[in-house]
């Protein structure tokens, strides 16, 4: 178990980061599906169609796990209580849910 | 090719339905003889499941991923253009859903690793439940999205 712990590490860094990068807009790129290209700046819409952040978002809170897995120490990693792995992931999808219900009103 | 592909990724949802379903069940399971066929459903040893369900789920993403820019640029304008916006809010649901389940699966491995730890027993019951029900939320508005408007329709 303490020689994994950092698994838990990345994983609570990354789903915490995730939620924060798609609310802030913290994308580590853009990608333009009609262009077919990935852009560290955003391009002109009127020539540029949609932007896609997800994949950026999804690289952002990977790198922000990896780099909390990579500095916390396996000790420290060893006494995070497992309960954390399921109540911050519960309450990350209460935050979307309400992040997201302007869809349906 | 991304209708194959969208073929391909429902497949792959599936088979990962059909699996973490089947591991959830036997973790809210109380152990006893199983005797009739929920009870033998239930009876399976979880733990076998969990690369197999990592492994799957990692692979659903990713085509997930790859057909997500087609739909951008077709299947959502038409949403847009059609005023559905709820049908855009369950999908921006989905892959927000999936992406923190993608990022979980590191400490969804870590609790189901064996010999399994009774303190960790609860972990276990949650994270696989949670897990559960973004797949199946996942399955269900997917199907539903490509009932809406398929590629190449």
């Amino acid at each position: 178990m303490t020689a994994h712990a950092r698994l838990a590490v990345f994983s609570l860094v990354a789903t915490v980061a995730y939620v924060l990068a798609y609310n802030f807009n913290w994308a580590l790129f853009r990608y333009y599906p009609l262009l077919n290209q990935i852009s560290l700046e955003a391009l002109p819409a009127k020539t540029s169609g949609p932007t896609m952040m997800y994949y950026g978002w999804i690289a952002t809170a990977l790198i922000a796990g990896l780099i909390a897995a990579l500095i916390v120490p396996n000790k420290i990693a060893a006494k995070l209580p497992s309960s954390v792995a399921w109540v911050v992931p519960l309450l990350l999808v209460a935050f979307t849910l309400v992040y997201e219900k302007h869809w349906f009103l | 090719m991304f209708t194959t592909l969208l073929i391909l990724h429902g497949l792959l949802a599936v088979a990962l339905l059909g699996g973490v379903t089947h591991q959830l069940v036997s973790t809210w399971r109380a152990p006893a003889p199983a005797k009739n066929f929920i009870g033998k459903y239930a009876a399976v040893n979880g733990a076998a499941y969990t690369n197999a369900m990592i492994v799957l789920y990692v692979a659903a993403a990713i085509l997930g991923g790859i057909i997500y820019a087609p739909y951008r640029l077709d299947i959502r304008t038409t949403l847009e253009d059609l005023n559905l916006p709820a049908a855009n809010g369950v999908f921006e649901l989905k892959e927000h859903l999936i992406a923190i389940g993608l990022f979980m699966l590191p400490a969804y491995w870590l609790y189901w690793r064996t010999p399994l730890a009774a303190e960790h027993a609860t972990a276990r019951k949650v994270i696989t439940t949670i897990l559960a029900l973004f797949i199946w939320y996942g399955f269900l508005v997917g199907h539903i999205l490509n009932n809406i408007k398929g590629f190449g329709q």
